[in-house]
């Protein structure tokens, strides 16, 4: 008999595919089928492993299925490895606050609002931020507008770094145009003591029309699309089979997860709220579960943003003005600090 | 960020004869769903408002662009004007409910909408198009789902929500419902309403009477089965007053909403794993406006007679008990399964 706790988290999981299948006008029961087929491959999977007799197996299952798969996202395509190849390598991001001609619109009348100081309560001491790819992997890349993910992500996360470092420690898997592997960039995280983990990337979808960031936390999703994003984001991780038991151990850590949710609302709430007024057309793309890499390996509460589409026009023209990449600083550090308020606050609430 | 604890949740059951809210104040407010704008600069000045909802758009319909957006359950496609109706009565709920207050504090309002079981892809967008600046987080939801979520009957249970526009019909079956665990039906009240309205013009083909009046005859007078005594009412015949008896005609009307709602339930039952299919049965919720004729759930139980007996539960309170499932939705929601509504 199902419990009462699962059967009312397995309506809101309808629910909200429901929801996200008419945001992003999907036939109706597309979400739904695509788990049903996963959960199929998942449960062979699962059998032949255990008839195998190696967990190794399961892990390399979990963390990097849809590698191989058919649903390896046209992403692939896109990100910067082929296209640096191909020698089409842009120059750096402008990182002007001077918006190019006929985009003045989009920030004219709006005034950036900075961010108190001394807001991070006690609770949150030292934040890992991860600007993602880097060296010779270039992440998404637009050559037209001379954008490269690697550029804009560390770009946003230099401005984070300056905004957080008044109140707490900061450290930063990369500050320059470095190739860190992820394993790396996850040891740098845990042997720092660190208590929160925030990577930060830039989407590339194949619908060109979609916009918006979406939101992870650590955990086995059950979307193939998902699965094959993760994959590619994994790319080179620098893990050996050996580390694979404790990735797994490290995607169903239940406490770790609810709270790296928990960041996660944080976070695209805070996008939300403050990229609106620049991108009125802004799509909150959902929290979402996947198994990245840098989210299952690290030991702290930790989450990956995709905050914006480079993929898409006009987000693409957005990313470009420094302006916009501060608001996406603010809206991590409004994040980051809201999510240290209640945290403190709920401590209290428990010592109380 | 804003503080969490302003956030206002709220529950909307969007309907074509009234529409509901509840929130998570303890509010609870009800409106007809009729939207009128003053014809003209005369009627504007008399009535002193640019828009009028509910029984005073009813009330002062001679003056008044009268809309009713939600025909048989649905926002009628291809009119702007009933598009703007369906945002003008979202916004009117919204403000009565407290709403605009609290953004006004820069606190957040969350709305759970339930529509119908099998609503148009197309309608359930302009309720999101309406929404947008009303409310910061939305999710739109089956109505008859938000019932049993409400009533707590998420498992082995049928909902049948009878209402103006449509009859829904929800098998809950423990997860959330597909296409296939649900039905809509365009008989409902307004269908009974226009029956009501044919068989009364063929009796009696001088008669003078709006469908309004129609309406409001059924609502007092409607029933299955054993009438609790003869129905008279005053009517214009051919510009005479006349007293006539109506018992007949409303007996009529009201048991031809029986046969097709029954099959409707007991095709969804059959739906139903054969194990499971007697809980079902004896587990049915009566929801709705239309839910109050006396006598419905009675012919509902003899219908399943044949089919191994079943039980009816007629809800206490069919006004709020579709914005009541939605704000117990809304109130159990996690957060990131919000939509985000830009202003």
């Amino acid at each position: 008999m199902i419990g009462r706790r699962r059967l009312k988290q397995r309506l809101f999981e309808g629910l909200a595919d429901d929801n996200l299948e008419l945001i992003h006008n999907h036939p109706r029961g597309t979400i739904r089928r695509q788990r049903e087929a996963l959960s199929v491959r998942r449960h062979r999977t699962r059998r032949f492993v255990l008839a195998g007799g190696t967990m190794v197996v399961v892990a390399l299952a979990v963390v990097t299925l849809g590698i191989q798969g058919n649903a390896r996202a046209d992403r692939t395509a896109a990100t910067s490895g082929e296209v640096a190849a191909s020698g089409l390598i842009p120059p750096p991001v402008r990182t002007s606050d001077e918006p190019p001609s006929g985009l003045a619109e989009v920030l004219s009348g709006e005034v950036s609002h900075p961010v108190g100081h001394g807001v991070i309560p006690l609770a949150v001491h030292r934040v890992v931020v991860d600007a993602g790819h880097g060296g010779r992997d270039g992440g998404a890349v637009l050559p037209g507008l001379g954008l490269r993910e690697k550029d804009l992500t560390l770009d946003i996360a230099r401005r984070l770094n300056r905004l957080l470092s008044r109140d707490i420690e900061v450290v930063m898997t990369r500050t320059g145009d470095d190739a860190v592997p992820l394993s790396e960039r996850t040891e740098i995280a845990n042997s720092s003591g660190a208590d929160l983990f925030v990577s930060i990337h830039v989407n590339w979808l194949p619908d060109r029309e979609a916009r918006g960031f979406e939101t992870y936390y650590a955990g086995a999703t059950r979307d193939p699309f998902l699965e094959a994003l993760a994959a590619v984001e994994n790319r080179d991780s620098g893990f050996s089979v050996a580390d694979s038991r404790r990735l797994l151990d490290g995607i169903y850590s239940d406490v770790r997860r609810q709270e790296s949710r928990r960041l996660a609302e944080w976070v695209s709430d805070a996008l939300f709220d403050t990229l609106k007024t620049s991108n009125p057309q802004v799509v909150d793309r959902g929290v979402m579960r996947a198994p990245f890499v840098v989210l299952v390996a690290t030991d702290m509460p930790a989450v990956l943003a995709e905050v914006a589409c480079i993929s898409n026009d006009r987000e693409a023209r957005l990313l470009g003005l420094g302006a916009y990449r501060q608001r996406i600083a603010e809206a991590l550090y409004r994040a980051i600090s809201g999510y240290a308020r209640e945290l403190n606050s709920s401590d209290k609430g428990e010592a109380a | 960020m804003t503080d969490k604890s302003q956030h206002l949740l709220v529950g909307i059951d969007l309907g074509t004869s009234q529409s509901a809210i509840s929130t998570s104040d303890g509010d609870r407010k009800v409106v007809d769903s009729y939207v009128g704008w003053p014809v003209d600069a005369v009627a504007r000045k008399i009535l002193k408002k640019e828009v009028l909802f509910g029984t005073d758009a009813v009330e002062n319909r001679t003056m008044l662009e009268v809309h009713r957006p939600l025909e048989r359950g649905l926002l009628k496609e291809g009119s702007d004007k009933d598009q703007q109706a369906i945002r003008e009565l979202l916004a009117h709920l919204l403000e009565l409910a407290g709403a605009d207050e609290v953004r006004k504090k820069g606190g957040k309002v969350r709305a759970v909408v339930g529509v119908p079981a099998e609503a148009l892809r197309v309608n359930k967008q302009h309720v999101r198009q309406a929404m947008r600046g009303l409310v910061d987080g939305l999710i739109i939801v089956s109505e008859p789902f938000a019932v049993a979520y409400g009533l707590d009957a998420l498992l082995h249970a049928m909902v049948v929500d009878v209402g103006a526009g449509t009859t829904d019909f929800c098998v809950m079956k423990g997860r959330y419902p597909t296409e296939e665990d649900q039905r809509t039906l365009t008989n409902a009240g307004d269908w009974v309403d226009e029956q009501l309205h044919t068989l009364l013009a063929e009796r009696h083909p001088g008669i003078s009477v709006s469908i309004h009046t129609v309406r409001d005859w059924k609502e007092k007078h409607s029933f299955i089965g054993e009438e609790s005594g003869p129905i008279t009412v005053s009517v214009p015949i051919a510009g005479r007053p006349s007293e006539i008896d109506i018992t007949e005609e409303v007996r009529q009307a009201c048991e031809s909403l029986g046969p097709p709602v029954a099959e409707a339930m007991l095709d969804l039952v059959a739906s139903v794993e054969s194990e499971y299919q007697d809980k079902v049965r004896h587990n049915v919720i009566l929801a709705g406006g239309t839910s109050r004729m006396p006598g419905f759930g009675a012919y509902l139980e003899r219908a399943m007679d044949e089919y191994g007996g079943g039980k009816v539960k007629v809800v206490k309170d069919p006004i709020y008990v579709g914005a009541d499932g939605g704000l117990a939705l809304a109130q159990d929601a996690p957060t990131s399964d919000w939509e985000k509504l830009p202003d």
